[in-house]
């Protein structure tokens, strides 16, 4: 992990042209990036294009960058990829739940089940992941990229309205328009019964 | 009424207002009326708990590693040139003279489109009007305009002038012209220079050339110069004039006068080969020149050098 001293002097080697310094910021950042993009995108073929082309154009751009947090002008730069991916891709026809399956096995699968979780919970777990990653995917991009920065990369309001370039109002109204959405597609699917059930059952449980 | 409408207002304010709400992002006001109208509204409770359920669903989803590393490479280290300033003024002027250049095409169709002074060539047929039209109006043979070269030069020039001077069929030595054509290149345009070319060994004979316009609208009209060549009424130089033609046909911008009769003289219009734009010359005063053709091959010559400007500008800047 890079620390915050570190990284001005990276920024600032960077903006002299120091390639490898701006490449420690890239292995710092990519893994957030990338997941980012990922959630958006939907797949992984389309998620490593928009980190790559984030991390071109933050490298072209980065004599614009003027102090703040790094982060939070990189997240920027990463959404507008993915903005631009989505445009490109222009969707072939949005990817219904069952394609998703079938397509594109996440690598969620291979994360091991952990000892406290049964095999049938872990098998529901990665169906609902998959539920909920084609449910992002049906959302209208503004939507969708409110969803994630908010619900995945975890990011207030505030910031999103920064990355986004809109007003709080905006971002509120389509956080609640998406989240809704997302929970109507994945009660339509099934799918929240039994997280609701998981979830009330592990919250017994504790 | 007035209760059930304002109850039903509140509801899809509620309704709204949970999203903000799981964050605790609402105001005292709003909080307050979410928590009042949840415990009256059991759609609101269940909408609330299965809206909680989802946002928790989706911030426990896995973290995703990226699957690469996205380091740069080497090859990045140069940062590129910023695009120049000067490209979208570039691209700018090259639409502005392309859609000049369309206008005053379009206006000179309209306004000489259907008839054929017997002195002024037509207006080059773009490659879409086949020649058969043509040849109905003018002369004998029909050539397809897409054939390439020897079916266009053995066409008769479909023109006034073709009526005028019953196309004799092409000399012996025509073939030849054409032979040579293939090397210079594909194109119909080509293939017609390379017939100018070498026309000077030829006897005095009159001798239809193709209607540049026929195949040679076809090339040019991808670059947007082209449409302007002349119709087809290239009558093979008589006597000498072979000389002066093909030159003139290499290098454009001069005028050479053609020592020949006028019927000859005006026979060799090159048009515009799509690799030279710049280079539609006229090699001859004559009464087709009208100030809409000249201003046709003009705006045409200056949209393909601006479209090159601006291509090579972007291009460096890569």
């Amino acid at each position: 992990m890079v620390t915050r001293m570190d990284e001005l002097a990276l920024i600032t080697a960077a903006k002299k042209g120091d390639l490898d310094s701006f490449n420690t910021l890239v292995l710092n950042y990519q893994h957030q990036v990338y997941n980012l993009a990922y959630r958006i995108m939907g797949d992984a073929a389309s998620a490593s294009d928009a980190t790559q082309e984030a991390f071109i154009s933050a490298w072209r751009h980065i004599g614009g960058f003027r102090g703040g947090s790094y982060k939070s002008w990189l997240l920027r730069i990463v959404t507008n990829a993915c903005y631009d991916e989505l445009r490109r891709v222009k969707r072939r026809p949005a990817s219904s739940l069952e394609s998703l399956y079938v397509e594109d096995p996440t690598p969620d699968a291979e994360l091991p089940p952990s000892q406290l979780e049964s095999p049938e919970a872990f098998t529901q777990r990665r169906e609902l992941n998959h539920a909920i990653q084609a449910g992002i995917a049906q959302l209208p991009p503004d939507q969708r990229i409110v969803l994630v920065l908010s619900d995945v990369q975890g990011m207030s309001y505030e910031e999103i309205a920064q990355a986004i370039g809109a007003n709080l109002g905006t971002v509120k109204s389509r956080l609640s328009r998406a989240r809704a959405r997302l929970r109507d597609l994945l009660l339509e699917h099934g799918e929240l019964v039994s997280t609701e059930y998981r979830l009330q059952s592990e919250g017994e449980a504790v | 009424m007035a209760g059930l409408l304002r109850r039903r207002t509140e509801h899809e304010r509620v309704e709204a207002l949970l999203s903000s709400y799981l964050d605790g992002r609402t105001s005292e006001a709003e909080r307050a009326l979410v928590e009042q109208h949840v415990k009256s509204c059991a759609d609101c409770t269940r909408d609330l708990a299965t809206l909680r359920t989802t946002v928790a669903a989706v911030r426990e989803m896995p973290r995703m590693p990226a699957p690469r590393s996205f380091a740069l490479p080497r090859s990045m280290a140069q940062q590129p040139r910023a695009v120049p300033r000067a490209y979208p003024l570039l691209r700018g002027a090259t639409a502005v003279a392309t859609l000049l250049f369309a206008v005053v095409l379009g206006v000179d169709l309209i306004a000489h489109g259907g008839r054929l002074p017997a002195a002024a060539p037509q207006m080059a047929a773009p490659a879409a009007l086949p020649s058969t039209s043509i040849a109905m109006e003018g002369a004998a043979t029909s050539a397809p305009a897409s054939t390439p070269p020897r079916a266009a030069f053995v066409a008769p020039a479909p023109t006034g002038v073709a009526k005028q001077a019953a196309p004799t069929p092409a000399p012996p030595s025509a073939p030849q012209a054409l032979s040579a054509a293939p090397v210079l290149g594909t194109t119909p345009a080509d293939a017609a220079k390379a017939a100018q070319t070498t026309a000077p060994v030829e006897p005095p004979v009159e001798q239809p050339l193709p209607g540049m316009g026929l195949g040679g609208g076809g090339v040019g009209g991808g670059m947007g110069g082209g449409a302007q060549a002349p119709g087809g009424t290239v009558i093979a130089p008589a006597p000498a004039p072979a000389t002066a033609a093909g030159e003139a046909a290499t290098v454009p911008p001069t005028l050479t006068p053609a020592p020949a009769p006028t019927q000859i003289a005006r026979a060799l219009e090159p048009q515009p080969p799509s690799a030279l734009p710049r280079g539609a010359p006229y090699q001859v005063e004559r009464p087709g020149i009208t100030p809409l053709r000249v201003a046709e091959v003009a705006f045409a010559a200056l949209a393909v050098v601006l479209g090159v400007a601006a291509w090579v500008a972007r291009r460096r800047s890569r």
